[in-house]
Formats: structure tokens, C-alpha cells, sequence
């Protein structure tokens, strides 16, 4: 899996989209890819993709897994594990094969886990503000 | 059949022995061939031209990093192979294709290791080492179907081989068929915080709302934006040493 701890290491890196430059149109990239930029358009990797805390995405986004700590507007769609940081904020649709969710993040869309649908469910909210009610 | 094209800087008195040397060692070697001397009036690429149509297969140049893009340049739509003897031992071009300097650069000439690298062409002239700029007000870099918008002051850095082994950015393949567009902020290069950017294409244009940022290829030749930057059709085909980076 694509964690934090790797962002950089830069071997296995095939693109790296960096905080000083903004990316703007379709952009199909191929093996691991780190966002820390802007990116505005369509995402696409058959890699992992790790956006940064600090990347701002308004895009759909398709990859192989994912590890998301920034902001994205767009629907994520990734084939195999999604890992979402406490820092992300996500406005849009999100499908993938496994999700872990850290307490804090905030998710805006509905959540597809798995290939049947069997356990779509809605978020609309911050996930920290549940967790606050389940400490209740 | 084997030309060998000597740097106009060769006359100089100071190179004769080296220049000795290295005819005695061609002889021995069995690998002699016609000596041209490059000069302000007359064209080396007519020359190479001229001399494949009476049997020449081999090109040994005979200079510096800035005689090799040269002659190269000049030559690269003929059917030739490439061989470097370089005439000092600080050419990056040699340290990277596993060649030594002087006399002894004439075993690899011999050995005939011959490696195909692509050449790239930005606005139609050659380059086969990295093009460097410093990117103005609102430079874009167009790759395939988007662009990258670039601050001001970043150093762009497209490499198509990678001189510097240190650099774990840019890993750059010669033979890929692609380049390797290294972005960074000055000063932040080994950064914790991701401030570099790191993309690969084959297909490259620059441009920039101010159109005259010069850009430094191949270390010593500059060009001007708006440049496009596509890969060659014609390959370079050199003779390396065992000791070659790639």
C-alpha cells in the first residue's frame, strides 16, 4: 500500500506534480504518482496516487489505490485500497475496493466500498463530528 | 573504413604528443583512418557525407563534449557510427558513455560497443545531453493533452541523460524515447517538502507571456521561446565503454 511514509520516496515515483506548479487539462500518467500541486481537469494513473495536504485537485480521479491527505473536488474511483488522512476534504463521489477513513477528515458524497454495492452508504458530514456523536 | 575529426584547437603545438599517441595507437590497434581537421569554412557534414560514399562507417571524434554535439549536429542523417577520444579527462559526455581520455579512449574505438540513444530536436536543432532554463512570468510547459503552469524563478531542467549520478530526481534513460522535465524551487531540491516536480513526455512545447526566455541545450548552444521539442527520427549511434552509465 501507497502510505504517507512513502511520498518520498522518489524511486518508486513515476510523476511527481510538485507545490509550485499548477496542472491544468487531462493528465494519464502512468506507475506512482505524488500530487502537492494544483490540478484541474481529469486525473488518471494505472499507479498509486498520494495527494498531499497542501494539493487542491478539482478533478475526477482514477487510479489503481490512492492515499489522499488534501483537498479534492471530484469523484475518486480506485481499483483496489483508498486511504483517507484526518486533513483530506473531499466533495464528491468515491468508489473503491477497501476505504480506511482517519477521524477528522471531511468526506461531501456518497461512498461505494466494494464491487457488489452492497455497502454504499451516504456521508454528508465531518467525519470527526461523528465520531464526537458516537462518543455521546 | 574510419575518419577521424579533429578539434581546430588540436594545431596548437601543446596537443602533439597526445595527438602522436594517439595515431601511434590507432596503427597498432589496426583502426587508422582519415584525419579531418574542423575549420570555420568548411562544412563536416559534407565532409562525412563524401567520405561514406567511398566505404567510411566510423566517425572517431577527436575533442571535447562541445566538438562531439558539433560534429554530431552536422552529421546525424548520415549512416555513421559515432566513436569520442576525448582529449582531457573533465568531458561528462565521455565519464558518462564509459570512455577514458587521451590515447587509451582508442581500446574502445576498437572494442566497437555500439549503444543507439536517442536525439531530441527543439526547433529543429539537436541536442542529446539536457536543456536548462529559469522560468519568467506565467512559462507553461505543454505535455501531451495539459500544461503545466510554472511560478516564476523555478528551474526547469529537461534531461535526456543524466549527467549527474547524485541526482535521484531525474533518472533519466536514453533510450526511452522520453525526457524527464525535472521542476524545482532554487534551494529546495532535497527538501522534506515536496517543492520539485518530476514529469516525463515525448512530445514538449514552451512557452511564456514574456516570449524571450533563453534556453541553455546541451550546455553551451542557447534558443529562445516559444520552442517546441519532439524526438528525433535519427538515432545516435556511439561507441561506449564498458564502464558506460546506462
Amino acid at each position: 500500500m501507497f502510505k504517507k511514509e512513502d511520498m518520498h520516496n522518489i524511486k518508486d515515483t513515476e510523476t511527481i506534480i510538485g507545490e509550485s506548479v499548477i496542472l491544468e487539462g487531462d493528465f494519464n500518467g502512468h506507475g506512482n504518482v505524488v500530487v502537492e500541486g494544483k490540478l484541474n481537469g481529469s486525473f488518471s494513473t494505472d499507479g498509486h496516487v498520494l495527494v498531499g495536504e497542501n494539493a487542491e485537485i478539482n478533478a475526477n480521479i482514477t487510479a489503481k489505490s490512492a492515499f489522499i491527505s488534501g483537498k479534492i473536488s471530484g469523484n475518486i474511483n480506485v481499483e483496489e485500497s483508498l486511504d483517507i488522512a484526518r486533513t483530506a476534504f473531499i466533495k464528491g463521489d468515491i468508489k473503491a475496493q477497501s476505504i480506511a477513513v482517519e477521524s477528522g477528515c471531511e468526506i461531501n458524497g456518497n461512498v461505494k466500498i466494494g464491487g457488489l454495492g452492497d455497502k454504499q452508504m451516504q456521508i454528508n458530514t465531518k467525519a470527526r463530528n461523528e465520531k464526537k456523536e458516537e462518543l455521546e | 573504413m574510419y575518419l577521424y575529426i579533429y578539434d581546430s584547437c588540436l594545431k596548437e603545438k601543446k596537443y602533439k604528443n597526445l595527438l602522436n599517441a594517439i595515431e601511434n595507437r590507432t596503427t597498432d590497434l589496426d583502426i587508422k583512418g582519415k584525419i579531418y581537421q574542423l575549420n570555420l569554412l568548411k562544412n563536416v557534414g559534407n565532409f562525412i557525407k563524401e567520405e561514406i560514399k567511398k566505404g567510411a562507417h566510423t566517425a572517431v571524434i577527436v575533442g571535447n563534449d562541445k566538438t562531439l554535439s558539433h560534429v554530431i549536429e552536422s552529421s546525424l542523417n548520415q549512416n555513421i557510427t559515432f566513436g569520442y577520444i576525448p582529449i582531457d579527462s573533465k568531458s561528462e559526455l565521455a565519464n558518462y558513455f564509459g570512455i577514458p581520455s587521451g590515447e587509451i579512449a582508442c581500446n574502445v574505438v576498437s572494442g566497437r560497443i555500439i549503444e543507439q540513444i536517442d536525439v531530441w530536436e527543439i526547433n529543429q536543432r539537436i541536442f542529446i545531453r539536457e536543456l536548462n532554463f529559469v522560468s519568467h512570468k506565467n512559462t507553461i510547459i505543454k505535455i501531451d493533452a495539459f500544461k503545466v503552469i510554472i511560478e516564476k524563478g523555478d528551474k526547469i531542467n529537461i534531461k535526456n541523460i543524466n549527467l549527474e549520478n547524485n541526482n535521484p530526481l531525474c533518472i533519466s534513460d536514453p533510450k526511452d524515447e522520453k525526457l524527464e522535465i525535472c521542476i524545482e524551487k532554487p534551494g529546495k531540491l532535497f527538501s522534506k517538502k515536496s517543492q520539485h516536480s518530476l514529469l516525463r513526455s515525448k512530445t514538449i512545447s514552451i512557452t511564456s507571456e514574456d516570449d524571450s526566455i533563453p534556453i541553455v541545450f546541451d550546455d553551451f548552444q542557447t534558443i529562445n521561446t516559444p520552442v517546441k521539442i519532439d524526438l528525433s527520427k535519427n538515432k545516435l549511434n556511439i561507441i561506449v565503454g564498458g564502464n558506460r552509465k546506462f
